[in-house]
């Protein structure tokens, strides 16, 4: 009988493209995290309710997200920084300029979004070439909330 | 200022919507019969592209504004974000003062209210100053860091 392929086989080094990968999605989430909780304590103006309660269900999806991406990684072998200087400077996402308008708040979480589902896809190819389906299945059920989440952002702004 | 503003690409910026193609996805939004918007953004996209006179290419950002008014939001916040990673402000209170830098206020809708909000810097509480100087400049060491 011939032996079914180890899915995680190659992804099992910590410098494995899946597990680097992974670094980024989980500084780019974090970082996404901690500009929609800023957001959500600052954002002004008639649409206060609606974007506070929006802001409020993102971060806290975002916080339980993070937890399953970094555990992804422990299971691969990795071994996920956490600080905060590490992600900031691993995430690549700028941050809110000054104090923004409510408009300039959902528009730069969408830049943010962009940006973490940028870094989601290049793992869902990465994890599909090492034959990961687990890390692959992970990735798209994040680009699916990531998706959803840029369409309600954009459409606010139309 | 001669140079062109450069694109801010490098691995840790968002591979989408950066430097002068921001300004192509905004023009891309435009109807294309709204003739004075469409001349507004080229221009725009010269000025930047030519580089020359920063000051000028700043004036004409806020005509773009002030032309889109709420339309094309996100494109234009990209432009937006974009230059505030570029080009900075300076300003001193007259000449032979030595010159102050502060970010570009992205949330600023006309090229007064930046001159405005450095006078008011300046002034702290005490008097507006009479001979108020205010430039843009290239963030060099912004590029530097994205290079």
């Amino acid at each position: 009988m011939n032996a079914a392929p180890v899915s995680t086989a190659a992804a099992t080094r910590t410098d494995s493209p899946v597990i680097k990968g992974l670094d980024k999605v989980l500084a780019a989430s974090y970082a996404l995290l901690a500009l929609t909780h800023e957001a959500h304590w600052n954002v002004e103006g008639p649409g206060f309710f609606s974007l506070h309660k929006a802001f409020q269900e993102q971060y806290e999806h975002l916080f339980e997200a993070i937890d399953e991406i970094a555990e992804r990684s422990r299971a691969l072998g990795g071994y996920p920084r956490g600080s905060l200087k590490q992600f900031a400077a691993a995430a690549g996402i700028d941050d809110f300029s000054g104090l923004p308008s409510a408009k300039d708040y959902v528009a730069g979480l969408i830049v943010a979004h962009e940006k973490t589902a940028a870094e989601s896809l290049a793992v869902r190819e990465a994890a599909g070439a090492a034959n990961d389906l687990e890390t692959q299945d992970l990735m798209i059920r994040r680009l699916q909330w990531h998706q959803k989440t840029l369409w309600m952002l954009k459409s606010y702004l139309k | 200022m001669a140079s062109m503003i450069k694109p801010g690409y490098g691995p840790a910026l968002c591979p989408f919507h950066d430097g002068p193609e921001t300004l192509d996805g905004l023009l891309a939004e435009i109807d294309p019969e709204n003739v004075r918007l469409i001349d507004a953004v080229l221009d725009l996209r010269f000025l930047l592209r030519e580089g020359g006179d920063l000051g000028a290419a700043m004036r004409q950002v806020f005509v773009v504004r002030s032309l889109l008014e709420e339309r094309h939001y996100l494109a234009f916040y990209r432009v937006r974000r974009w230059l505030g990673r570029t080009v900075h402000i300076e300003y001193r209170g007259g000449p032979g003062e030595a010159w102050s830098a502060a970010a570009l206020p992205l949330g600023a809708a006309r090229i007064e209210e930046v001159a405005h909000a450095c006078g008011a810097a300046l002034a702290q509480g005490g008097e507006y100053p009479p001979r108020l100087e205010v430039r843009f400049a290239h963030s060099e060491s912004l590029q530097a860091t994205y290079a």
